[in-house]
């Protein structure tokens, strides 16, 4: 079975991957922020483009990186859609007798763009640092432990529930069972997840025991330590600072003009 | 002498009225192995988690001393320097990303110094034969691996009490071995060790004591004491070494054996002393009584057999 591993190719040689994980995750996260509020669509390409620019330099495997964006699309792609027919405004096309407004697939297009530089940039920050990195170096920036943990549970517990839900589908296939698109199959595989649920509930009482067990107390600790050199401030301000001047180039052109 | 582990009258029901544990007491002393045996539902995992204050709530009645101290379910996070316990399921004691993140989590809740921590996870990696998994994903681990990283975690603490919650189950012969191999090193080191455990076959080389359990203590003794009495390990639906029932057999065909042996080490010893006493022979014979006498000893711990002669009858 394959596993959603974020981090396969945390051990690749690139220049996001040298950078500081702090460091990392603050102009990530800065850029992702600047890049979702962006209201101009010619803006919001530009940093569509800077992010599959870094996407590129981090030396990814673009399949790894598209192939986690699907459940994107899933939910961007509808939005396009549903934007373009019913947003008012100045009709530029019909189809079928529906028109689609400029409007609607501008707001659409610049949504679509928005979200998936977002990804692109998350996809990015976490694919080139070891998960556990990202969680240390979470607890160093001082992210509100509970969510650490919750991610980080979530994380390393995902393998197992998926692990769980194989054995427990194979189980059913094994009995004879086959998913058809029919009442008694939704039943099933409503009871099936219902059973996973359950099991998670139980599994994270067991866990909660070991961790009291081993004289867990709420606040979690690491003994792990990160050197921020010059080149991770350096690549910092740059990234960040091309991200501003691009946010700004509207208003440099005005006052230049 | 303070005794490592002194259970008093020891009652537990759970939410629902099941009674899990019912006037249990034993007393364990400081260096002393003991198996924890007993059918399933007997309440031995129930028991282990009663021993550092985990489950104590208001359907525990009794009272618990760990090293002369009474457990207080208020003070369950300065347990684990006392007693580490290891669950059955790896997978509820492998928690974070990485192995040694895995390993460190218990020194560091126990305030232990970065330096320290950092030799205490070599130390229980090397000790459990994992040295240089610490950058290993927990995920990732083979079952046999994961059994012993589970052990890591717990011996990084370096509690004076070992309690474990069937070390030996799931594991294919190799990592059986190897594991068996860690808990009698940790044994001849002198750590106080509660195994609880269905490996018959492992008792005697991890274990002096035995204790069964069925919800209440129903025997208490030495290994040999509890491995003799037949009516009581079938009555808890037990039963002892395969080496000790091959040896009861060759007792039908006239193998001179006072001493059943327990283990393949003590049936070695044994062999070699009967062949050097019969000038480097062993004579067995078949008379009119050896059918039976094998029968006998073949069908004194067939539980599964009974059950489907009784069924059979009815």
């Amino acid at each position: 079975m394959e596993y959603p591993e974020i981090d396969k190719y945390a051990s690749l040689k690139s220049p996001i991957h040298k950078f500081d994980p702090r460091a990392k995750i603050l102009t990530f996260s800065s850029l992702i922020f600047l890049f979702v509020f962006v209201d101009d669509i010619l803006l919001a390409t530009i940093n569509l483009i800077f992010a599959f620019t870094l996407l590129l330099i981090s030396r990814l495997p673009l399949g790894f990186v598209f192939d986690r964006m699907k459940p994107v699309f899933l939910f961007v792609l509808p939005i396009l859609v549903i934007m373009s027919l019913t947003v008012e405004g100045s009709e530029l096309v019909r189809i079928c007798g529906v028109a689609v407004s400029y409007e609607g697939v501008r707001y659409g297009t610049l949504i679509t763009a928005r979200a998936i530089a977002a990804v692109t940039l998350a996809l990015t920050m976490l694919g080139t640092m070891r998960f556990d990195t990202t969680i240390k170096a979470l607890y160093m920036l001082k992210v509100p432990g509970t969510l650490v943990q919750m991610m980080m549970f979530t994380y390393r517990y995902i393998f197992v529930l998926l692990y769980e839900f194989s054995r427990m589908r194979r189980a059913m296939s094994c009995k004879g069972f086959v998913l058809k698109a029919n009442r008694y199959a939704l039943s099933m595989l409503g009871n099936l997840l219902g059973m996973l649920i359950v099991k998670s509930y139980e599994r994270a009482l067991r866990v909660h025991k070991s961790m009291i067990s081993k004289g867990y107390t709420g606040s979690p600790g690491t003994i792990t330590q990160f050197n921020m050199a010059v080149k991770d401030y350096v690549l910092a301000v740059s990234i960040i600072g091309t991200a501003i001047l691009l946010r700004m180039y509207s208003v440099i052109l005005s006052v230049v003009s | 002498m303070t005794s490592a582990i002194r259970v008093r009258n020891l009652s537990y029901t759970y939410p629902d009225g099941t009674v899990a544990l019912e006037n249990i007491s034993f007393e364990i002393e400081k260096g002393e192995s003991v198996a924890l045996v007993g059918p399933n539902g007997a309440g031995k995992s129930t028991l282990l988690l009663h021993l550092n204050g985990i489950l104590h709530s208001s359907g525990s009645r009794g009272a618990i001393e760990v090293l002369g101290e009474a457990v207080d379910p208020k003070k369950v996070h300065e347990m684990p320097k006392k007693i580490g316990i290891v669950f059955q399921n790896p997978d509820d004691m492998l928690f974070m990303p990485m192995l040694a993140d895995d390993v460190a989590f218990g020194p560091i809740n126990l305030g232990v110094e970065r330096d320290e921590v950092e030799r205490r996870i070599k130390d229980s990696l090397e000790m459990v034969g994992l040295a240089g998994y610490e950058t290993r994903v927990p995920h990732h681990l083979s079952g046999g691996e994961k059994k012993r990283a589970a052990l890591a975690t717990v011996l990084s603490m370096e509690p004076l009490i070992l309690a474990l919650d069937e070390p030996t189950a799931n594991l294919d012969p190799k990592s059986r071995s190897e594991l068996i191999e860690i808990l009698k090193r940790l044994k001849d080191e002198g750590k106080t060790l509660l195994i609880v455990t269905h490996d018959i076959n492992a008792i005697p080389e991890l274990a002096d004591r035995v204790i069964v359990l069925n919800n209440t203590v129903i025997a208490d003794g030495t290994t040999r004491e509890i491995f003799s009495d037949t009516e009581m390990l079938v009555a808890a639906g037990l039963e002892v070494p395969v080496i000790m029932q091959l040896f009861e057999v060759l007792q039908a065909f006239g193998y001179p054996c006072d001493v059943l042996p327990l283990s393949i080490e003590s049936a070695v010893r044994n062999l070699t002393r009967t062949i050097e006493n019969g000038d480097g022979h062993i004579h067995l014979h078949i008379h009119k009584h050896t059918h039976r006498e094998i029968g006998y000893a073949r069908s004194k711990y067939q539980h599964h057999a009974d059950v489907n002669h009784s069924e059979k009858a009815t």
